[in-house]
């Protein structure tokens, strides 16, 4: 019961990772390899993409980060343990 | 603070840590200065290295500010913001290069978004220290952790010779700092680090990702640290002051810590160990920051073993 509940801390940290893996590996797709000889305008219209990406993948991630966080409080919160099911301290 | 009898600690350990970092970055600095002795100019000099002037700069102005900090508390907005002050001296001496490497994506080209980033190098990070230096050895312990990760990143990672020995001296500063201070830090403390102690602390390990371009792997070893802040200032909705905050844990009579059902507290790390494992004892905590920072160090090692790849 207490090891199924703690899981979920260090799943968070590694969800919070895999996604950010993904995030990359999406931008990955809109990323112009540095030796790429576009003129000026066209540099600017991917960068714009670039960062337009990037800033909605990001914001996606926090928000999901932070909803999950706040959902993870309430349902401990809501089902607590006692202290016979906490065996060592 | 965690514990019903109340000792007396003193708190300003940060002193040592700082004269520990410091002194020990000077190292550095001695095969230049004897060769000086054979016409040998300092600053020309092909081996100087200005970043690590720049080092010493920016976390001694980390230090002062957690000094101050530590002698007249500081508002809680002011803090972050002063500490961009410490991240001035890397654009002023331009010792970044705006080339951060990322997994699966490989170098990147950010220039001047770079700079914007570089303004909040050592302010994330010691903030993010500074809010889990909650318990006896969380700093030191999670610390140490975090830096033998990031060595082993380091060596997956393979950089060049030049850089390589920068990464290694201002790790090899830190951990040292930190696995003296721990001997006296560890539960039951001795003596607490303070604000001078956790943001030297942090503003090394920023200043480390941005000198040593090592910016993602950092990160990811510092999760458990970032989870914690970002889950505080989401749950308050911006920088609040700890007095004005409710106090997510409160001590049992039976010297065990639970968290709080008001939902006016922040969520904070320790909160959410405290929710799935029910009350528990300070050591249990500061042994659970452990395990999450070894996690994080394991998931450091794998972003370098991506960035490898790239």
């Amino acid at each position: 019961m207490e090891f199924r509940r703690f899981i979920s801390i260090p799943i968070i940290l590694v969800t919070i990772w895999l996604t950010l893996m993904v995030i990359l590996g999406t931008i990955s797709l809109f990323v112009v390899p540095l030796e790429t000889d576009y003129s000026r305008i066209v540099q600017i219209i991917i960068g714009a993409i670039q960062l337009f990406v990037t800033i909605l993948m990001i914001s996606i991630w926090l928000f999901v980060w932070y909803k999950t966080t706040i959902w993870l409080m309430d349902s401990y919160l809501k089902n607590p343990v006692t202290i016979s099911e906490n065996s060592e301290n | 603070m965690h514990k019903l009898s109340r000792p007396e600690v003193p708190e300003m350990g940060g002193i040592a840590i700082f004269i520990g970092v410091f002194v020990s970055s000077l190292v550095y600095f001695i095969p230049n200065i004897s060769s000086l002795t054979e016409g040998y100019d300092l600053i020309k000099d092909s081996t100087f290295d200005v970043r690590v002037t720049v080092f010493l700069i920016s976390i001694t102005i980390a230090f002062m500010i957690g000094l101050y900090d530590d002698i007249k508390p500081l508002n809680a907005a002011a803090k972050p913001v002063l500490l961009i002050l410490a991240s001035i001296p890397i654009i002023a001496f331009d010792a970044y290069s705006p080339n951060p490497v990322l997994p699966i994506i490989g170098p990147t080209r950010l220039t001047y978004f770079y700079i914007i980033l570089v303004l909040f190098v050592v302010s994330i990070p010691a903030n993010s220290v500074n809010m889990l230096d909650v318990f006896n050895g969380a700093t030191s312990s999670t610390g140490i952790v975090l830096l033998i990760s990031i060595i082993l990143s380091v060596i997956i990672v393979n950089p060049e010779v030049e850089q390589l020995s920068f990464i290694f001296l201002i790790i090899g500063t830190l951990l040292g700092t930190l696995m003296a201070f721990h001997i006296f830090n560890r539960y039951p403390a001795k003596i607490f680090g303070g604000d001078s102690g956790s943001l030297t602390i942090g503003a090394g390990y920023g200043l480390l990702a941005c000198l040593g371009q090592i910016e993602f792997i950092v990160v990811i070893a510092l999760l458990p640290q970032i989870q914690n802040s970002f889950s505080i200032l989401t749950s308050v909705k911006g920088i609040r002051e700890r007095r004005q905050m409710s106090r997510p844990t409160k001590l049992r009579e039976d010297g065990l810590l639970e968290t709080t059902d008001s939902p006016e507290a922040p969520v904070t790390l320790t909160r959410l160990i405290l929710g799935a494992l029910g009350p528990s004892s300070e050591k249990k905590i500061v042994r659970i920051f452990g395990l999450l920072s070894i996690l994080s160090g394991i998931l450091a090692i794998l972003s370098a073993l991506l960035i490898r790849v790239v």
